[in-house]
C-alpha cells in the first residue's frame, strides 16, 4: 500500500491551526481537527517540540504513523502531517494513504492550504547549494482549474458531485 | 524535565530566532546563547551553513569555537560544511596529528595539492589513490602509483575517467578483460568513446545493454542513435520496440514494426499515457480493439481521439460522475444525447448561441459578475455558473446532478472555459459578440 502526499512550502512561516480550521471550514462548511503529541496552536512554534515527543515516542515505540501528528474531520480518513522541518522549517507534507475511499478531505484540505498562502513544493530534498532559488520549486496556485473548483461545501454538493472524489486508485 | 533538556530547549529556541530573525532579536538570542556553555556541536550550528540560511555570527562562532578543545572530528566536520573552511583546514594541521582517511576526508572538500602530496608519501591504499586522482590535482602522480599495484577494472576506470594515462590503463583494461558494464561507462564519460564503443560492438552486447544507450538515464546522448539503429537490425520484442518509440529513437520504424505483432491495448497503454510521439496513432489502433474502459479513459485523458473514445465509452455502463467527465472532455452530440436522457433534460428547448450571447453582453457590462473561481459565489458566477442562474430547469439538474452535468448540457461547445482563467474567458467572450 502506498501513499499520497503533496509538500508544501510558505514563504512567510508556517500557518498556525486555528486559521487552517477557519479557512477550511469557508471551504467545506467541516469542522477540521488537528491532533498531536505536543498541544500546540502553529505548526511553526510547534515544530521542536512535536519533534522532541515524536523522537521520544519513537523510542518508546516503532508505530511511528500512530503518533505522527494529523488531521482529521467527520468520517474521513486522517491526513498525516510528517517532514515539516525542511527546508528552513517552512515546508512540511500532507499524506494519505492511496487505499482511501474519497479523496474530497485530502484535496479540501490541499486547497486550504494554498488558499492560506502555501505553494505546492516540488522539491523533495535539499537543494544543492548552487540551487537555492526556491521559487523556481513552486508551482502557481489556479482556484479555476477543476481540480479546485470542484471543491464546494459538503452540504450543499450532491451525490454525484461527491462520488468525483473516489480515488482513481481504490 | 532535567535540567539538561530545558537547556538543550532553550538553546534550540533562540538557534530558531538566530536563523529566522534578524538585526536586534537575532543579536539579542546570540548573546543569551553564547551564556549557555555553548559546546562543539552548538557552535556548529552558528559556523555550518544550513541550506537558505547563513547567520552573521559565523566569525564570533568560530573564534568560540576554537576555545572549546574541539576534537579532530568536530574540526574537520567544520570543514566540511563551512564557509570557515580554510580557517578550520589550518587550524586542523598546527594542532592534529592527521591519519590518511582523515586526509582524504579533508581533500575530498578542500582539494588541497599539498595534502595529497602527504598522502601520496604515506603509501596511500588503492580507493586512497583514487580519492587524490578525483579531488585534486596530482591526478598523473596518483594514477602512476597505481597503475604499479595490479588495479582491478573500476580502478583503472578512475586512471581513465581522471588522468592523463588512460591509454595506459586502457591497454592494461583491455589485457584483463573488460566487461560491458565497464566499457559502457568508459563510452558514457570518458575520452575514449569512440574506443570503447568498438571494443563493446565487438563483444556482442545484449539488447538490454544497448537499450541502456537508448535510454540515456545519464543524460550525456552518447550513441543513442547508434545504439538504437543496431538494436532495429535485431528481432525485437514488443517491450524494447515501445521502448524505442517512447524515447523517440526511429519511432516510424519501430511502430511499423509494433503494428506487425498485433500488439493489444495493453501493450500500448503506456505509449498512449505518456503522450508520445506515437500516442494518437497507439490510440486509433486500440479503438479498432474493442477497448476496455481503462482503456478507453486513457485515450481520452491523453491523445487527441478523444470523440472516437467517448463514443465508445457511451456504450458501456458509466456513471453519472464518469458522463460528467466524459462531457467535459468531449462534448460530442451523442454524449450529450446519453447525458441528456440520463439526466431527463430536454436539451431541445436550449438555444446555445442565444444563451451564450446573453451570458456575453451581461458579463462584459458587468465584469464583476464572473467569477471563474467558483460556479456560484453571491451574485456571481462563472460562465457555467452564469449559465445555470439563467436557466431554471437546468437548476434543478444542478441540484440533483451537479454544475458540471447542468452547465455541460447548456453550454456543451464552451466547456473548455469552465475552468479557464478570467481573460481568457473574457477575451472569448469579447470575440462571440464581435
Amino acid at each position: 500500500m502506498g501513499i499520497r502526499g503533496h509538500r508544501f512550502y510558505f514563504k512567510q512561516e508556517l500557518p498556525k491551526v486555528d486559521e487552517i480550521k477557519k479557512k477550511f471550514h469557508e471551504i467545506t462548511g467541516l469542522r477540521l481537527r488537528f491532533y498531536s503529541v505536543a498541544h500546540v496552536d502553529e505548526l511553526m512554534t510547534d515544530a521542536d517540540d512535536i519533534l522532541y515527543h515524536l523522537n521520544k515516542r519513537r523510542e518508546e515505540t516503532s508505530d511511528v504513523v500512530i503518533n505522527a501528528p494529523h488531521f482529521a474531520c467527520g468520517d474521513f480518513e486522517d491526513v498525516y502531517l510528517d517532514d515539516y522541518m525542511r527546508p528552513e522549517t517552512r515546508s512540511f507534507y500532507l499524506k494519505c494513504g492511496i487505499g482511501m475511499e474519497s479523496l474530497y478531505f485530502f484535496d479540501a484540505l490541499i486547497k486550504t492550504m494554498l488558499e492560506i498562502g502555501g505553494h505546492t513544493f516540488r522539491y523533495s530534498y535539499y537543494p544543492h547549494e548552487e540551487d537555492l532559488d526556491i521559487d523556481n520549486y513552486l508551482e502557481p496556485y489556479n482556484p479555476h482549474e477543476r481540480q479546485w473548483k470542484r471543491i464546494k461545501k459538503w452540504d450543499e454538493m450532491c451525490d454525484v458531485e461527491k462520488a468525483c472524489f473516489k480515488d482513481p486508485y481504490n | 524535565m532535567s535540567k539538561n533538556n530545558i537547556t538543550d530547549r532553550l538553546k534550540n529556541f533562540l538557534f530558531e530566532i538566530l536563523l529566522k530573525e534578524e538585526g536586534e532579536i537575532q543579536a539579542e538570542a546570540w548573546t543569551h546563547l553564547k551564556m549557555l556553555d555553548l559546546d562543539c556541536d552548538d557552535l556548529s550550528r552558528v559556523i555550518n551553513e544550513i541550506p537558505f540560511v547563513k547567520t552573521p555570527y559565523v566569525d564570533e562562532g568560530w573564534e568560540l569555537f576554537k576555545t572549546k578543545n574541539p576534537t579532530k572530528q568536530d574540526v574537520i566536520d567544520i570543514v566540511k560544511c563551512s564557509t570557515k573552511r580554510r580557517e578550520a583546514e589550518t587550524f586542523l594541521l598546527e594542532h592534529f596529528e592527521l591519519e590518511n582517511e582523515d586526509l582524504v576526508e579533508v581533500i575530498k572538500v578542500t582539494e588541497n595539492d599539498e595534502l595529497a602530496w602527504q598522502l601520496l608519501r604515506r603509501n596511500p591504499a588503492n580507493e586512497e589513490l583514487e580519492a587524490i586522482m578525483r579531488y585534486t590535482n596530482l591526478k598523473d602522480e596518483a594514477a602512476e602509483e597505481l597503475l604499479k599495484r595490479s588495479p582491478d577494472n573500476d580502478e583503472l576506470y578512475e586512471i581513465i575517467e581522471n588522468s592523463s594515462l588512460k591509454l595506459e590503463a586502457w591497454e592494461r583494461l583491455l589485457q584483463q578483460g573488460p566487461t560491458n558494464e565497464d566499457l559502457e561507462r568508459i563510452v558514457k564519460f570518458t575520452d575514449l568513446e569512440d574506443l570503447a564503443w568498438d571494443y563493446f560492438l565487438q563483444q556482442h552486447p545484449t539488447n538490454e545493454e544497448l537499450m541502456d544507450f537508448v535510454n540515456d538515464y545519464s543524460e550525456t546522448g552518447r550513441k543513442r542513435k547508434e545504439a538504437a539503429q543496431l538494436l532495429l537490425e535485431r528481432e525485437l520484442g514488443m517491450e524494447e520496440l515501445v521502448n524505442l518509440i517512447r524515447e523517440d529513437q526511429f519511432a516510424d520504424e519501430a511502430w511499423e514494426r509494433l503494428k506487425k505483432k498485433s500488439p493489444a491495448c495493453d501493450d500500448l497503454f503506456y505509449l498512449i499515457w505518456r503522450r508520445t510521439v506515437k500516442t494518437d496513432e497507439a490510440a486509433e489502433w486500440c479503438l479498432k480493439l474493442n477497448p476496455d474502459k481503462k482503456t478507453l479513459w486513457n485515450i481520452l485523458e491523453y491523445s487527441d481521439k478523444k470523440d472516437e473514445a467517448a463514443l465508445q465509452l457511451i456504450q458501456m455502463p458509466l456513471e453519472l460522475y464518469e458522463l460528467a467527465d466524459l462531457v467535459l472532455k468531449s462534448g460530442s452530440e451523442p454524449v450529450l444525447n446519453v447525458l441528456s436522457e440520463r439526466v431527463q433534460f430536454d436539451r431541445s428547448k436550449v438555444n446555445e448561441a442565444e444563451l451564450i450571447r446573453k451570458i456575453a453582453e451581461k458579463i462584459l457590462n458587468h465584469p464583476e459578475l464572473l467569477n471563474v473561481n467558483h460556479w456560484h459565489a453571491g451574485d456571481t458566477h462563472c460562465l457555467g455558473g452564469w449559465a445555470i442562474t439563467l436557466h431554471e430547469q437546468a437548476q434543478e439538474t444542478e441540484k440533483q446532478f451537479g454544475s458540471e452535468i447542468a452547465a455541460s448540457l447548456l453550454l456543451p461547445h464552451y466547456t473548455h472555459l469552465f475552468f479557464a482563467d478570467r481573460e481568457t474567458v473574457l477575451s472569448e467572450l469579447k470575440e462571440i459578440m464581435e
